[in-house]
């Protein structure tokens, strides 16, 4: 058993992989992995520096339009790009949510003013961002959000409460969903400002999720915020919110996509040299089974990456496409966890600070899967966008 | 399932669950950096219950119980997230109970001051326990133990149970902590409580006789692990699994209790029909075993159905809480920890399916 084969790509996309490859081996060596891993569990992944210096060298938004300083590469290279990046382990988390999520809610809903002013910094991997959305009191019913926003002279001042944002404790930046009308129907009064996190008024609590990985909540007590960082009109931030939702099951099923890849290599790596009671435990049966089901999933799983990166190539939106992706990934990841785990015996729970573990961060992948099956909307709340609007049932 | 207890059986029930009252994810919390994982006067406490003597024969200072007390004790431990290995410790103390002279340790493991613990595993899938590759060489009175054992409970450990392979097949042997010869190393687990790798260099051991009615004495102890674990991972989930019907009744979305929406409805159903088999399991075992001679291939059918159902009604009772249930602070994460921990402990389910093919002679 060995490695995945790598999609079959074409020669242009087959050219851009040996471009990344290369960029990598000169910025990314052994040796700086070796100084990544040697950090605790919960500071990998996150790391500003490695964001500028991909940002100078233009590989920040390789996919966006070339209007907005992209290189406009196709769905296939930006997928190839994802997956080398994840291959080579490298930290992508400080700059991933404002260059997926945040710059297509501003391609769609941004006024030139502010494309020219925040995409040009995301790209160079200065502006980074986490996602206020939930609340105590909206989860999966985001709609009911509260957090207030109230218009005095130039500003927006906030006061509420948000919670769960992933990167919450490091970003810069608050993409924050707020109600901005109270009388209005609930999915009616909602907007968008994009927040500085150093802005008087604003407590931040970082804290552990399942992981082994931090998020926050944040506090916002009379937080001004210029009204220049509204994106969308007043009111109509949940069609904003929605759209950006789209990328982010675009994007939570593409980097998952990445790290399943990365796992499963792990995972037939070990197997190669396993033995178990004086047998060796790739040619058992069940194992081959289990490990080519997986491999079957992870090729059904990159499919329904690419259709997506399609969609959003083509303008379109993915709602239920979106949808699909993510919990087919979310869940892959979660077989092989458990997979994982059930090969790997009682080594896989060494947890993933400690150095012998058999196969590095095992356990954590089964962790980790729970978080997508969790994150940008619950795989119920998936679920009902697959039958209402992809299917078409009725509510 | 409804067991039918006896009044005695009921008392020791409600006796336990006061105990793990005092216990509870907090107690589990505090001691994820604690050495040893857990606390030495609790376990004491558990001694002076009798829950450690629990299997030993009244005669040697035992309770003279059977595996439904047994079962009944571990499923509140295992409700409680109770960190003291009482499980591990009582097993231990009937195998030291179960000759027709007791060890000397008994009655120090039986009261909690010292603890002593199986160490069985040689890799981490769940190897045969009647086919160790540590070895046990000399005359009785004059053991020497040579090998080494994973993934052992040895937090504050003062002696082990090891399985070795002796001139006349497996043998259980005693080997104290400080013995010469005998080292351990520790590494941290997902869960906090950490195994340790107990080296062996011509240990001196004590050889622990079996008992009258079982076949071996390894073999007697190692389907008492298997259905000690089995029936703390039966608490674990059916812990997990009040707290999260409790979250569905609590939690509103939409304008309604989030336990009203028919998905969630059904995941809860799967759920319980999940907890039912394996405590139907535990029980029926339990009641139909003589406690030094369980039956190898249905303690195996155990710890495979325990281990995978904890794994799957842990992490589906935290999907059903949502994000509130990702956070470190919520404490149904650690009730997937503690799941994660027990199922993979002395081979998880995977290994138990394929021991049990062996152990069932299935393919003979």
């Amino acid at each position: 058993m060995s490695r995945l084969p790598a999609h079959d790509m074409g020669p242009a996309a087959n050219a851009f992989r040996q471009e990344v490859r290369e960029w990598l081996a000169q910025h990314w060596t052994p040796e700086q992995r070796a100084e990544h891993l040697r950090k605790p569990f919960k500071e990998r992944g996150w790391d500003v520096e490695f964001s500028r210096l991909m940002g100078s060298d233009g590989w920040i938004g390789i996919g966006w339009p070339k209007e907005f300083g992209g290189q406009g590469r196709s769905a296939t290279e930006q997928i190839a790009f994802i997956t080398e990046m994840a291959n080579a382990g490298a930290p992508v988390q400080a700059h991933n949510t404002g260059e997926s999520i945040v710059a297509q809610a501003l391609f769609l809903h941004g006024t030139n003013e502010q494309q020219d002013e925040w995409l040009p910094a995301i790209r160079r991997g200065e502006r980074t961002f986490a996602l206020g959305y939930s609340e105590p009191e909206a989860g999966s019913d985001l709609a009911s959000l509260r957090t207030r926003a109230i218009r005095d002279d130039d500003d927006w001042v906030v006061n509420g409460q948000k919670l769960w944002s992933t990167g919450g404790d490091k970003a810069e930046y608050m993409w924050l969903a707020v109600r901005t009308d109270p009388d209005a129907k609930k999915h009616a009064g909602i907007s968008v400002l994009m927040v500085d996190l150093r802005s008087s008024g604003v407590t931040i609590r970082p804290s552990l999720a399942l992981y082994g990985k931090t998020f926050s909540a944040q506090f916002y007590d009379n937080v001004r915020v210029p009204a220049k960082n509204m994106v969308g009109a007043v009111n109509n931030g949940w069609k904003v919110i929605t759209d950006a939702l789209a990328a982010e099951r675009v994007m939570i099923g593409g980097t998952r996509m990445a790290g399943i890849e990365r796992a499963f290599d792990h995972l037939t790596e070990y197997l190669k040299t396993a033995v178990v009671g004086g047998k060796v435990l790739k040619a058992d049966p069940a194992i081959r089974d289990r490990i080519g089901a997986l491999a079957a999933d992870i090729e059904v799983a990159r499919q329904f990456q690419m259709r997506n990166a399609q969609l959003v190539e083509q303008g379109k939106v993915p709602i239920h496409e979106a949808a699909m992706g993510k919990v087919f990934a979310s869940e892959l990841q979660e077989r092989l966890g458990q997979a994982a785990l059930d090969i790997l015996g009682t080594g896989g729970l060494l947890s993933e600070d400690t150095e012998s573990a058999p196969v590095a961060e095992m356990e954590q992948v089964l962790r980790h899967a729970i978080m997508g099956m969790i994150g940008g909307g619950t795989n119920e709340i998936q679920r009902n966008v697959i039958a209402q609007r992809g299917l078409d049932l009725p509510r | 399932m409804d067991l039918y207890l006896t009044s005695e059986q009921a008392l020791l029930r409600d006796s336990a669950a006061k105990f793990i009252e005092a216990a509870g994810p907090k107690a589990a919390r505090g001691f994820r950096a604690q050495d040893p994982s857990f606390s030495a006067p609790r376990l004491r406490h558990a001694g002076e219950l009798g829950w450690l003597g629990i299997l030993v024969p009244g005669a040697a200072g035992g309770l003279g119980l059977g595996l439904t007390e047994l079962a009944l004790v571990l499923e509140q431990a295992g409700r409680g997230l109770v960190c003291e290995p009482i499980g591990l410790a009582a097993i231990s103390a009937a195998a030291l109970g179960q000759g027709r002279t007791p060890h000397p340790v008994l009655d120090r493991a039986m009261t909690g001051a010292a603890l002593i613990v199986p160490a069985f595993q040689e890799s981490a899938h769940g190897d045969d326990p009647l086919a160790p590759r540590t070895h046990v060489a000399g005359e009785d009175g004059a053991l020497r133990l040579t090998g080494k054992k994973m993934f052992v409970c040895a937090d504050g450990a003062d002696g082990f149970l090891v399985n070795a392979r002796g001139r006349d097949g497996p043998a259980l042997c005693y080997v104290a902590r400080n013995a010469p010869g005998c080292t351990l190393s520790r590494t941290q687990t997902v869960e906090g409580r950490k195994l340790a790798t107990l080296t062996l260099t011509d240990a001196p051991a004590d050889l622990i006789p079996p008992h009258s009615s079982s076949r071996n004495a390894v073999d007697a102890l190692h389907n008492l692990v298997l259905l000690a674990l089995s029936s703390e991972l039966l608490g674990v989930m059916e812990k997990a699994n009040e707290i999260t019907l409790d979250y569905l009744r609590l939690r509103k979305q939409f304008g309604k209790p989030i336990g009203s929406f028919q998905a969630l409805q059904h995941q809860a159903a799967n759920i319980y029909v999940r907890i039912e088999a394996t405590r139907s399991l535990v029980f029926q075992i339990a009641a139909n075993n003589d406690a030094f001679c369980i039956d190898p291939a249905t303690a195996i059918a155990l710890k495979a159905k325990a281990s995978e159902d904890a794994m799957i009604v842990t992490e589906a009772c935290i999907q059903l809480h949502g994000a509130i249930g990702f956070t470190d602070e919520h404490d149904i994460g650690l009730y997937l920890k503690r799941a994660m921990l027990l199922s993979a402990l002395f081979g998880n389910a995977a290994a138990q399916r394929r021991r049990y093919i062996a152990a069932a002679d299935l393919t003979a």
